[in-house]
């Protein structure tokens, strides 16, 4: 089991015939990805990798229903992109461009509101199955089917945790990105609930950073409702404040969203909080043997 | 990006957001003009990026014209925080009666648009949310229908804000708010927003900031040449932060980079910078810049590249090390150590590249601990 995608799940490519698209898109396939169709306006009736293209994902779905899409489509371009894929009901949506205008992420989040499609990114590296099914960017190689949850904020730190998790054994059911663009999709907190609810998955790993207030209303979701054993860490302890690190949502302002506030809410809650990557390893073992 | 209070009031203007009549001026002489043309009764103040230009005495009130000659031509020889002052504008000095505060930002945990509103204008909105969190009134704005106007009348009547007021501040609220929206905003301030003594309501001050994600739809913004290093870094794609300690630091995503800092510090070290080649960086092309960029710190002692290349090749990342470093040694402008660790896809392939390296001054580890301890020992502490 997995959560989200699994090796039945049907993906649409959307800005397939792009540098990026094309070759995200070939490693998917690579990967043993179903990508049923692609979508470019303009480029319908192609092929491409043996994808079949069309001009719209609503032309894409009639010949080939669909259970996610990816879309790789330029900033400008992402707005119309998501909500075209929202119109058909396609129920996971990954964001893999950065820099979408912060202005057309608040309207997609509105519409997300009334919606249960769950929505990855911007900024997103995709999400994995592992063995089953890879949408994004996750390096394939890195990951073996086993029990450990991963949700981050950040793409290659979690690849780097992940590569410790899987070269001690334990291995991983599905390990997702939120996005690092300022305003993203779904929360930790709707990972968090899927997790819990996945029976092979025994313990959740939870990969933050610096900014927002995220990983504290997770800690608060945790203490609450989470029964799985859950270790963390946080990205950024030493960073100064004021400054955007890398991510557009990294950043300390006014006081919110400082390492400290994040691992004081995280402990306080009964999650260990891992100062390295490889420590996460140890503490996720720690808690598989004491649960 | 951030604006000159002067840009800012330009689109206030254009927005029905009114401002005081003003001036910007770039010498002192265009001071003394500007004084005289707004019939004397002004005030000179610094246009600079950075906050808390009160305090540093950026700002001047000049009782006559040849004051506002000396103190004009006293500003312009100032440096506050670093940032030298280019320009002033001269304003018409006002009659205050009262000052509140009124700005939106981009709420990146509501995800949406939140105005904020104070009776106590004039200090700072962190310092006013740290003291007295009560005396800011919050307005969530769906972005599908705008500020509503009976959203932001509650809230006045609840600040105690007298009624004759409250239409006028309403307008205004409402205008401010549809600047930041067309605009592509991420921060939008009026503080303090005064009342004069002839009941006229203006944005004294002005703060806007824009999305960078959005400036390709914003004509009208203004261009900035690229000054300072991290300027010059986001034109090459790679996020860079000057930090004040000796190793440098060359990674891929920001997750991963900020994980290298925090191993730097963990060994007692600190940290030089922050540079994330982006976390799909696939060109050899990318790092080069990258070492470029880091290397032009006199500070740095030592280099440490930490990669874990999921979309990319760790041998082309390596090819890309080896070809900076085949050209700095031939400039012989290589003079420190660096140490490179690589992960993720094709790392042993990688390594060997880096093996083929002959260059005295490539190290590298297959472990990151390894890697940071040893930029650590070759670098030595921070002077």
């Amino acid at each position: 089991m997995s959560i989200l995608i699994n090796k039945d799940t049907r993906v649409i490519s959307q800005g397939i015939t792009g540098k990026l698209g094309s070759f995200a898109t070939g490693q998917m396939i690579e990967y043993g990805t179903k990508v049923v169709a692609g979508v470019t306006p303009g480029k319908g009736g192609t092929e491409l990798n043996g994808v079949p293209v069309y001009d719209t994902v609503r032309e894409a779905v009639k010949y080939h229903p669909a259970d996610a899409t990816i879309t790789f489509v330029p900033p400008p371009f992402v707005k119309e992109a998501i909500f075209e894929a929202l119109e058909v009901g396609i129920k996971l949506v990954v964001v893999a461009v950065e820099r979408m205008p912060v202005k057309d992420m608040m309207m997609v989040h509105q519409a997300l509101r009334q919606s249960d499609t769950v929505l990855l990114g911007p900024n997103s590296p995709g999400i994995i199955s592992a063995d089953e099914c890879s949408i994004g960017y996750f390096p394939g190689h890195v990951y073996r089917k086993g029990s450990v949850g991963i949700v981050s904020r950040s793409g290659t730190f979690s690849y780097q945790v992940a590569d410790y998790i899987t070269k001690a054994g334990l291995g991983e059911t599905t390990a997702l990105g939120l996005g690092g663009d300022p305003i993203t999709g779904v929360s930790f907190i709707d990972i968090l609930k899927l997790y819990e609810a996945d029976p092979e998955t025994k313990v959740i790993v939870l990969i933050g950073e610096i900014g927002r207030t995220s990983e504290e209303q997770a800690a608060e979701y945790i203490q609450s409702e989470v029964s799985k054993p859950v270790v963390a860490i946080i990205g950024g302890r030493t960073a100064p404040a004021g400054k955007t690190m890398g991510h557009a949502g990294a950043i300390i302002t006014g006081g919110r969203g400082s390492y400290d506030s994040k691992v004081n809410a995280l402990e306080k809650a009964g999650v260990p909080v891992a100062r390295t990557a490889k420590e996460v390893t140890n503490l996720a073992k720690q808690a598989l043997t004491s649960s | 990006m951030k604006l000159f209070e002067f840009e800012a009031k330009e689109f206030f203007k254009k927005g029905g957001v009114p401002v005081p009549e003003g001036i910007v001026a770039e010498t002192p002489q265009a001071v003394k003009k500007a004084y005289n043309d707004l019939g004397g009764n002004v005030i000179l103040k610094s246009q600079i990026l950075v906050g808390g230009r009160g305090k540093a005495g950026g700002i001047k009130f000049p009782k006559s014209e040849k004051e506002a000659y000396e103190m004009a031509d006293e500003l312009f020889k100032m440096k506050i925080k670093d940032e030298a002052v280019e320009k002033i504008l001269v304003e018409r000095a006002l009659d205050i009666k009262q000052e509140y505060y009124l700005g939106i930002i981009t709420d990146p945990d509501e995800s949406c648009p939140l105005l904020m509103f104070s009776a106590e204008g004039g200090m700072e909105i962190e310092e006013l949310s740290a003291q007295k969190p009560d005396a800011i009134k919050k307005v969530l704005i769906d972005p599908r229908y705008g500020l509503l106007g009976y959203q932001i009348q509650n809230e006045l009547k609840e600040a105690g804000i007298p009624k004759e007021f409250h239409n006028g501040i309403t307008s205004i609220a409402r205008r401010l708010y549809q600047t930041y929206w067309d605009k592509d905003g991420e921060l939008i301030e009026i503080n303090p927003l005064v009342v004069t003594a002839d009941g006229n309501i203006l944005a004294a001050d002005a703060k806007f900031n824009i999305d960078n994600s959005g400036l390709y739809r914003q004509p009208e913004m203004p261009k900035r040449p690229a000054k300072t290093v991290e300027e010059r870094a986001a034109e090459l794609t790679l996020s860079y932060v000057l930090l004040d300690g000796n190793i440098g630091i060359i990674s891929n995503g920001a997750g991963l980079t900020m994980s290298a800092m925090d191993y730097l510090r963990q060994e007692g070290s600190s940290p030089a910078n922050f540079l994330d080649l982006g976390g799909q960086a696939t060109q050899a092309v990318t790092i080069k810049n990258g070492i470029g960029i880091v290397l032009e710190n006199p500070r740095v002692t030592a280099l440490l590249i930490y990669i874990f290349a999921g979309g990319p090749r760790c041998d082309v990342i390596a090819s890309g090390i080896v070809e900076a470093i085949d050209e700095m040694e031939k400039e012989n402008s290589l003079h420190v150590p660096i140490v490179a660790t690589l992960h993720g896809r094709f790392a042993e392939e990688g390594m060997k590249v880096l093996s083929a390296c002959k260059s005295p001054h490539l190290y590298q580890e297959a472990e990151v601990e390894n890697a940071v301890r040893k930029a650590i020992e070759l670098g030595g502490k921070a002077k």
